[in-house]
């Protein structure tokens, strides 16, 4: 081994407890990056081999003659066209009424597009009209088996039907009715599929949707080239895959998967390249007559340069294997958890190794740039200079002689208050590792608030009633409602699908019609004033405004099943969770004509059971469908705990990342100021004074790295929240008054933890070795 | 000049049997064999040597901040020959101060605060009392300055002065002159003569012969053991001593 070599390894053996705690910075990012840019790739792929497996759509159309519309897009270049019926009617699951979803399918073959995949049982049999496949999401929530019966509205009236499987399906991956009904009761939805024959019959219509697959490898144009091609051909909408509701769904959560596996892997990177600066510029500064010498015989920069750039290396390709290595195991671990808790069919686990390379190159990469200004800087030394005793020959700045002159504060405290300034990559170096601490903890916190501020909203600001009714039409329902006991208001809704149609887009959404006055839903602004439902046109959610490039009174078309209408655009909603289209009883009438069933939203008392009403109304004769509007806060809170789990895995890697930045930076305050040390020891000074002084100073420099911390965390926490914003989502942040004092607290409170090892670490220095050194 | 070995003591020193032994097994360092001296109360005593002859450790173990292997060890009426490390500061904080070579002063504190925080931090001596200690070493128009702004000599009179700030009644200085040039050398033996004259116990390590003419006594040691005690019934002045 050459000798050179031989010392660097001792050096960093010297140093091994700060070259640990880089390490394991670096480590922690490469983990984080393998694994969750990892698990990116492969719930990717997961979700592929389920989209191609199924034949998932590429382009849905609605509206027109369905057979000339197939025909235009297979004219255009689409590889598989089909028609299908699919409508929205009541159902009676066990003891639940519901609004469900028939689809229909063929029964002399498979679907060439948006077939399904069946789990159990079997698929249907040719020519039954009995017969349904249920998706797997309503098989679980409603515990149906093969051979449970259950009931479908029809035209003509309920319709007994037999479970012949269990299916899954691309197209309901994750359970929505529609983008504006991302997050539902799972109890007010259910996806039956039947022979295309009974669900035209129970319908009463003929096909009203396409289904398209376009060649595997299709580019935007040819997508486009069809969409026009079927929108030619009479498509009112057409919806690509990317906008289909759960496909659009979980695109939000991968996508925000991707964000996070860039940018958390990259602010424990840069903090151990600031750690690994910190440690390397401490030993060159303690090696300059080493250097010196070195350079005096002849070195060539280059080769000190080289010497010390390697060091740097060394701990960083360290870090990186160990963090590569523990990242392709939580790479499984993670893209099975997803799948198993999304219900995703498909798992597959893949070990990239092109990633783990750029993991190892990634760590190397981070140890040399740390490395490498001290590098430079040992590798200018001139020889004569560095041969001489370092000396501290700096004059007093500003700050030490302003400080001088506060001679009522205790000399402690003075001392602190100078030694700040007195090495700034040191109090640099604390002050990163305090910001991107708070940046880490409060970019998840900030997700958690905001979600749950938008759940806030969306229930207590926007959707005020507490129930959704439907009834068969004809009946005195809102009579009979208003006489139950227990509920208080009932008001007369009307709702339906509509795409709404400017110069520059469509949007397909739907559309909910409230009595003018309505108690039941509250229209707000983007400031979050109150906006009034106009008797004439419509309040279009804010989405729209960019979507569609339409402004407070303009005209759109409103595309429904019932024909066109034109209305006025009155004004814009912002909602939380969905973009949706309101108007007056009276122009929602006549945009979607007659309703199959009646609508009704309705409060409760104050402390009403819930279940007992649930029970009570859809026990009423003409009841179709009850949809409980807050039982979806008990789904949400589900899926709070593991929010909660998330939100505790960061704020402990937060306080990982700052007591690892720490710990260097304090370790190295220690080693620095030796002599300082052990002269105030030998003098008498108490262990706990001396470890105190150093403390304080530390703390200070987390205390005014904090304010920077908050405001930037805040800037990182919005601009993490705005990948997720879209026409489902509308996120936005509004901090409780304890969150940023709790994130600036738990940072302070691990800046005091990484005290513990650097007042360990003044315990152990020899006095009696540091003057030894010095008088010999 | 007369020898002598045993030296009765009240506030100084007792040293018996003193070894220390650095590693062990065939690394090991035999430091010190055996020492046995008496340092009494007032003297100016220089420990002389060789590098390796053991004379600042055993400065350092009579000081408190190093322990001996055996022997007993008692200063200023204090035994701590089995006294903790952490409660020898206790011990140093009531009873010893340091000078060392390199004056390990504080750079980002002035002159007077050197002095002040050291006071403060053992919560021994009045903090009122700085500017007294760095007129009593000449620096009563320089106390505000910082390190960087002082000569060398004056860096090594404000550790002085820090030395003297918990009132020791025994200060060790350990090759004092090291770092400095003759003249300002000769101003801090200078400063320990005129201390020493006042009644401090004061105890000299240094390996530049020149500088035990101050002293009252002179220890030599070679290979960890006492080589000579030295006494000079009229030690030079400092201000005569040359190297």
């Amino acid at each position: 081994m050459q000798a050179r070599t031989k010392k660097t390894y001792r050096d960093l053996w010297r140093q091994r407890t700060q070259v640990i705690a880089v390490g394991i910075t670096i480590a922690l990012g490469v983990m984080l990056y393998v694994a969750t840019a990892g698990a990116f790739q492969n719930l990717t792929v997961s979700y592929e081999q389920t989209y191609d497996r199924l034949a998932f759509a590429d382009l849905t159309a609605l509206g027109g003659d369905s057979e000339a519309v197939v025909q235009a897009a297979l004219d255009a270049g689409a590889e598989q066209a089909i028609t299908r019926t699919q409508v929205d009617p009541p159902m009676l699951i066990g003891d639940t009424k519901l609004l469900g979803r028939v689809v229909g399918l063929p029964t002399d073959g498979r679907a060439a597009v948006d077939d399904v995949g069946v789990i159990e049982g079997s698929y249907l049999d040719s020519g039954a009209t009995d017969e349904v496949l249920v998706e797997r999401h309503a098989a679980d929530t409603f515990d149906l088996a093969v051979g449970d019966t259950l009931q479908v509205y029809s035209a003509t009236g309920w319709q007994d039907v037999t479970v012949q499987g269990i299916v899954e399906s691309a197209e309901y991956l994750w359970p929505a009715r529609s983008r504006q009904d991302a997050l539902s009761d799972p109890h007010s939805f259910a996806v039956l599929y039947a022979s295309e024959d009974a669900v035209q019959s129970w319908a009463g219509t003929g096909p009203n949707q396409v289904q398209v697959l376009l060649p595997s490898g299709d580019d935007d144009a040819l997508e486009a080239d069809v969409t026009a091609a079927m929108e030619s051909a009479g498509a009112t909408s057409v919806t690509t895959q990317l906008e289909q509701a759960s496909h659009a769904t979980l695109n939000e959560d991968l996508e925000g998967f991707d964000e996070m596996s860039k940018a958390f892997p990259a602010l424990f990177l840069i903090a151990a390249g600031v750690a690994a600066w910190v440690l390397l510029t401490r030993r060159i500064l303690q090696e300059r007559p080493v250097i010196g010498t070195m350079m005096a015989a002849g070195a060539r920069r280059g080769r000190v340069l080289r010497h010390y750039l390697g060091q740097g290396l060394i701990i960083g390709l360290a870090g990186a294997i160990v963090g590569a290595a523990l990242g392709a195991l939580a790479n499984g671990a993670i893209t099975s958890a997803y799948t198993g808790a999304l219900g995703i069919p498909d798992t597959v686990v893949e070990t990239h190794p092109w990633m783990i390379a750029l993991g190892l190159v990634f760590g190397a990469v981070v140890g040399m740039l740390g490395a490498l200004g001290p590098a430079i800087v040992a590798s200018r030394t001139s020889p004569a200079q560095a041969m001489r005793p370092v000396a501290d020959a700096s004059p007093p700045g500003p700050w030490s002689r302003f400080v001088a002159r506060r001679q009522g504060l205790p000399v402690g405290l003075r001392m602190a208050l100078r030694d700040v300034a007195r090495s700034k990559r040191r109090t640099f170096a604390t002050m990163l590792g305090s910001v991107l601490a708070l940046v880490l903890v409060l970019a998840s916190a900030g997700m958690m608030v905001s979600i749950m501020d938008a759940i806030r909203t969306q229930f207590d600001d926007v959707v005020l009633s507490d129930a959704a009714v439907a009834a068969q039409p004809g009946t005195e329902m809102l009579s009979t409602l208003e006489g139950v006991d227990g509920v208080d208001v009932v008001e007369t809704t009307m709702s339906g699908s509509v795409t709404v149609i400017s110069e520059d887009g469509s949007y397909a959404t739907s559309l909910t019609g409230y009595e003018t006055d309505t108690i039941m839903h509250g229209f707000r602004d983007s400031s979050g004033e109150a906006v009034t439902l106009p008797e004439d046109g419509i309040l279009v959610g804010l989405a729209m405004q960019d979507m569609l490039g339409v402004e407070v009174g303009d005209t759109v078309t409103l595309s429904t099943d019932a024909g066109d209408l034109q209305a006025a655009i009155e004004g814009f909603v912002d909602e939380p969770m969905g973009t949706a289209v309101y108007a007056s009883l009276a122009t929602a009438t006549e945009a979607l004509g007659s309703a199959s069933v009646d609508q009704f939203a309705l409060t409760l008392d104050d402390g009403v059971d819930r279940d007992a009403m649930r029970d009570t109304i859809t026990g009423l004769d003409g009841v179709v469908a009850y949809q409980d509007q807050r039982a979806i806060l008990s789904s949400v809170e589900q899926y709070l705990g593991l929010f909660w789990a998330f939100i505790g895995v960061m704020v402990l890697l937060g306080a990982v990342l700052a007591l690892a930045v720490m710990y260097v930076t304090m370790a190295v305050n220690v080693v620095e100021r030796t002599g300082e040390l052990a002269t105030l020891r030998a003098a008498g000074v108490p262990l706990r004074r001396v470890a105190g002084a150093i403390a304080t100073e530390n703390m200070l420099a987390t205390v005014i790295a904090v304010p920077f911390g908050l405001v930037l965390g805040v800037v990182a926490a919005d601009g993490f929240l705005q990948t997720f914003n879209n026409d489902i989502f509308s996120l936005s942040i509004d901090w409780p008054w304890w969150s940023l004092p709790a994130a600036a607290l738990g940072v302070l409170l691990a800046a005091l933890v990484s005290q513990w090892p650097a007042s360990r670490q003044i315990a152990r220095v020899d006095i009696a070795r540091v003057v030894r050194e010095r008088a010999s | 000049m007369s020898t002598d070995t045993t030296v009765a003591t009240d506030r100084g020193v007792r040293v018996t049997g003193l070894t220390k032994v650095f590693g062990e097994g065939d690394s090991a360092v035999h430091a010190l064999k055996g020492i046995d001296l008496d340092i009494p109360s007032g003297e100016l005593v220089v420990i002389l040597g060789p590098s390796g002859s053991g004379k600042t450790t055993l400065c350092n173990i009579i000081g408190g901040i190093e322990t001996s292997t055996d022997g007993k060890v008692e200063v200023a009426g204090v035994d701590i020959s089995d006294v903790a490390p952490a409660k020898l500061s206790d011990f140093r904080r009531d009873h010893v101060g340091f000078i060392f070579q390199f004056f390990n002063l504080i750079p980002t504190l002035t002159a007077r605060e050197n002095v002040e925080v050291i006071m403060e931090m053992t919560g021994r001596g009045d903090k009122a009392r700085a500017p007294e200690a760095l007129e009593a070493v000449g620096l009563g128009d320089r106390m505000d300055n910082f390190p960087s702004q002082l000569s060398g000599g004056q860096q090594q009179r404000v550790a002085v002065a820090r030395a003297l700030a918990t009132d020791p009644d025994i200060l060790f200085a350990d090759e004092p002159t090291g770092a400095l040039d003759l003249p300002t050398g000769q101003q801090i033996l200078g400063l320990l003569q005129d201390l020493n004259r006042q009644g401090r116990t004061i105890i000299i390590v240094t390996h530049n012969v020149s500088v035990a003419q101050i002293a009252d006594r002179v220890i030599t040691l070679v290979d960890g053991q006492i080589a000579s005690i030295e006494r000079h019934d009229s030690p030079a002045d400092a201000a005569d001593v040359t190297w």
